[in-house]
Formats: structure tokens, sequence, C-alpha cells
């Protein structure tokens, strides 16, 4: 079996959003907060705003031009207070400011049609949106928060925060694999797909389920895990495709239980496990064959051969090098780092050339 | 007058399989230990990248012999470079820099399996062999086993 771990670490690379997009996620926060934070008309309650979505999960794949933002507002959800119609405009109304604050050219708009329940600021100028969700955080962010619905009527509980914390643990759990395969299966989906989309929240709500039933294996190397995941969500499933009607799967939140697929079109589910289908017999036959060559061919299918290197001579000469005996260091569980660590246990490498039969 | 260098190398402690493993256990807490016929054997996982699978190991040691490697999952392929004829790993050449029993495998031996984990997933991403080779002309060594004259009791 050819695992072509370089290959895959380069197809990571290649599909991270754009270097630009990372620094104006970084950027444009902490002064988003600050201009909010000013704003007497629209009151709003320490930490004021907080990052949620792809960027702060390190889930993000492709160009991602969009960042989600909470503003945390003072109120009482059970008592629907404040009312979250017009909230939602004065938040907009005080928006409207912000491309000029920062000194972009820009506009700000209600965001009906995709997240719904938010206001979209587009910045002409990076190309760039920033969605601001208000929600009332009676705990904080790290606890449940209450965010309008899509008709803006109420408020109802989701918890992004908590959700990017258990990303967190789950990646540091299961041998650093968890971020790494979600954002294949983001790949996958966007590759594969042009519309019908499922929402990247179900999908990393698919990967949490898989990864937290211990059914994958995260011990193996990322292309039998990637085979694995897309295997058993279609074993999953595949029993609604013999179920006629408008059935979809209820797909659960992986934090609060409650269905948030309950508007998956038939259709568009029916699609989704073709490509399934597709991809798992594609990595099936890559990790099969004892051909190099045939390998990478049946990932770039699946990948894009624009996204998965044929060559990778550069990236594994770099890697050689910085793992020279002497140079490297090696971390308690067999890692190889090319400087020494932050934290953990490290032990340095000492010279050495390996000897025995040479290759044929 | 000096101490000759054979003298010399009297004169530096063995390093016992308890303290060899007291050493191993610490800097690489996910192997076990056990005593069998004689020999220390550790046993564990190395991930040489973030996106590798884990490799079994065992870790062969008998005093006055060198230590030997063997991966036990996954099957490494046939062709993998820098193996000695029963399969273990090859991560020194004996002429050149032979082991010392004041040596200690957790600094030695451990870490150049990882680099030779790495490197054997180099090679078959590569098809080259992309880490430090000696391949001196010995005969001997080539197709030889690490201990030839020990009886050799394959670690698994």
């Amino acid at each position: 079996m050819f695992s072509l771990i370089t290959h895959f670490g380069e197809l990571l690379k290649n599909i991270r959003p754009p270097q630009h997009r990372i620094e104006a996620a970084q950027e444009l926060p902490p002064l988003v907060r600050e201009y909010i934070e000013r704003s007497k008309e629209f009151p709003t309650v320490a930490p004021h705003t907080r990052l949620a979505g792809s960027y702060p999960q390190g889930m993000g794949a492709g160009d991602v031009k969009d960042v989600d933002t909470l503003v945390r507002v003072p109120g009482d959800p059970k008592k629907n207070e404040p009312k979250a119609k017009q909230l939602i405009l004065n938040l907009k109304n005080l928006l409207d400011g912000l491309p000029e604050y920062l000194g972009y050219e820009g506009y700000s708009a209600i965001d009906i049609e995709r997240a719904r329940r938010s206001i979209h600021v587009y910045f002409k100028h990076n190309d760039f949106h920033l969605d601001f969700v208000p929600c009332i955080a009676p705990d904080g962010f790290e606890g449940i928060i209450y965010v309008p619905d899509r008709g803006f009527n109420e408020w109802i509980a989701s918890h992004p925060i908590g959700y990017i914390n258990l990303l967190d643990e789950l990646q540091k759990e299961y041998d650093g694999k968890v971020k790494p395969l979600g954002i294949l299966l983001k790949h996958f989906r966007n590759y594969q797909m042009k519309t019908r989309k499922p929402k990247s929240y179900w999908l990393g709500a698919l990967l949490v389920h898989h990864i937290r039933s211990g059914k994958l294996d995260t011990s193996q190397c990322l292309g039998v895990l990637f085979h694995d995941l897309l295997d058993a969500i279609y074993c999953q499933y595949d029993h609604l495709l013999w179920i006629g009607g408008d059935v979809s799967p209820n797909i659960p939140d992986p934090m609060l239980g409650h269905n948030v697929s309950w508007n998956w079109d038939r259709s568009h589910f029916e699609t989704f496990m073709r490509r399934l289908d597709d991809g798992r017999r594609w990595a099936s036959k890559a990790l099969e064959t004892d051909d190099r060559e045939k390998a990478i061919a049946y990932w770039q299918k699946i990948f894009g051969a624009e996204y998965f290197p044929s060559e990778v001579e550069a990236a594994a000469n770099s890697f050689a090098n910085a793992a020279f005996p002497g140079k490297s260091l090696i971390s308690s569980t067999g890692l190889i780092l090319p400087s020494q660590p932050c934290l953990g246990l490290y032990t340095a490498s000492q010279p050495t050339k390996f000897h025995g039969i040479e290759q044929v | 007058m000096g101490l000759s260098k054979f003298e010399y190398s009297q004169l530096r402690p063995t390093v016992n399989l308890s303290l060899q493993s007291l050493h191993i256990l610490h800097r690489f807490p996910g192997f076990t230990y056990r005593r069998e016929r004689g020999a220390g054997v550790w046993r564990g996982t190395l991930q040489p990248r973030p996106l590798s699978q884990k490799y079994r190991v065992a870790i062969g040691y008998k005093l006055h012999c060198h230590p030997t490697v063997k991966v036990i999952t996954p099957t490494l392929l046939p062709k993998a470079p820098h193996r000695w004829s029963d399969g273990t790993l090859c991560l020194f050449y004996p002429k050149e820099s032979p082991w010392r029993q004041d040596m200690l495998i957790a600094t030695t031996i451990l870490p150049w399996t990882a680099l030779w984990l790495g490197y054997y997933e180099l090679w078959l991403d590569t098809g080259k062999w992309l880490g430090p080779s000696s391949h001196a002309s010995d005969r001997q060594l080539q197709g030889g086993c690490a201990n030839p004259d020990e009886d050799s009791k394959e670690v698994s």
C-alpha cells in the first residue's frame, strides 16, 4: 500500500485558505470589536465579539471568503428580549459604517439567502466578507449561546465555541488527524459537487460522530482514514436510499443533539451519496494498488490533479533535510521535529548513517 | 603511559537492561518492557509524521550484542532498503560507529528508528532513500544480520 504521506501533506497545503485571507481573519476581528464596543446606540456585553466558523476551527478548505463573528448583546432569550427582528436591523445600522471606519470600500446587508441569521459585511478591496451573528450569551461565549432563528422571531440555542473546543480536543486525542480529515472531507465535497452541497457544519457533525463512535482507527494514515470515513458515512445512510419519499438523514448536532440537517433536500442527499460511493471506491483502489502512479491517479480523481500532486520531490527533500540525524528532534510519540517544540518531551537525534542492503 | 583503546573501553560503564528501560520508558512512555529469554524487549508505536500511521515496533537487546529493531505492523514492503536479511532495521554502520555498551537505546536506537520510518515513507513516496546511507563494500555486512554470532531469536 502506498500511504503517500508527502502527497497528502502537499494536498492539505494546496487546499488551505490563501494566506491573505488567513491574515485578514486575524487582523480584522480586533478592529471590528473596537468599533462595536465604542458604539453607544448598540449596546454589547464584554467581550463583545468572538470569531466562529472555519477559521477558528482550523478546518477551512479552499478560498473561504467569509468569517463568522458573534456579537454579544444583553437580553433574555426565554422572554424573547430583545426582539430579534429589531435587533438585527439595529445591528445592520451599526455595521453600515464599518467599512468606512476600517478605511475600506464595502457595504453591509442582512443575509437572508445564506446564513439567514446574520448581517453580512462585504469588503470590496479584499473581496472578503464578515458575517455578524448577534447572540445572547448568558454564560459567556464558552457556554450555550442563543442566536436568532431563521425568521428572526425567537432566540434558539447554539454552541459554536463548544464545537470549536470539541474539535480541538478530538484533534489532540486522536493523533492529530481529525482536522486534516475534516478539511479533506470539505474539499472532497467542494471538488466533487458544484451545486447541492451539504453544509460544512453537517460534514463536521458527521466527522465528529464517526470519530466518537470509535469506528475510525486514527492510528492509520490519512488516506486509509479518508476511505474509512466515506465508507462509514455511506453505510450509515445507504438504507435511506431504499426508502422512497422525502426521507433524508437526521444529523445530530455534536453539541446539542438536535437535528441540524432538517432541511436537507432528498435529491441533494442522493447526489451526495453518489459522490460518496464514487469516492470510497476510488480510494479503495488507490489503497489496494501496488503501483504508485496508479494510486496517485485515483487520489487525483478524488481530490483533483491540481490539488493532489504527482511529484513531491521538493517537499520530500525538504523533509529529508530537516529530519537529518543529528539535526532533528524526536517527540515521545516518535514525531520527527525540525526544531525544539514549545511543549512536551523530545529527544535530540544523534548522527548516524543507515546501513544494509542497497535498494534495487 | 596511557590506556589502550581496548582498556579505555573496558572502563566505560555498561548500561544494564533496567537502566536502559528506565530511560526508554521516561522518553517514550508509550513503550512497554519485558524480559524474554535473557533479553530486554521494548514494544510500542512510533508515528514519524503528523499524517503517518502508527508503526508498532519491537526493540530487542541482550547485553554484549547489538540492539535489534523490528517493525511488527504494518508489514514493510519487501524491497524496503536498509534492513538486515532477517528484516530488522539497519540503523547504523557497525564498522563506522559500533554499538557500545554505555550507549542508551532511548537516545540512539529509538530516535533512529523514528527517522528510519520517516525516510521509509519518503522512499515509498518517491522511490528514493533520502536519508544518510552507508553502503561500504563490506560483503559480510551486506545481507547479514545485526548479531551474526548470536542465536538469533526473532522478536515480534
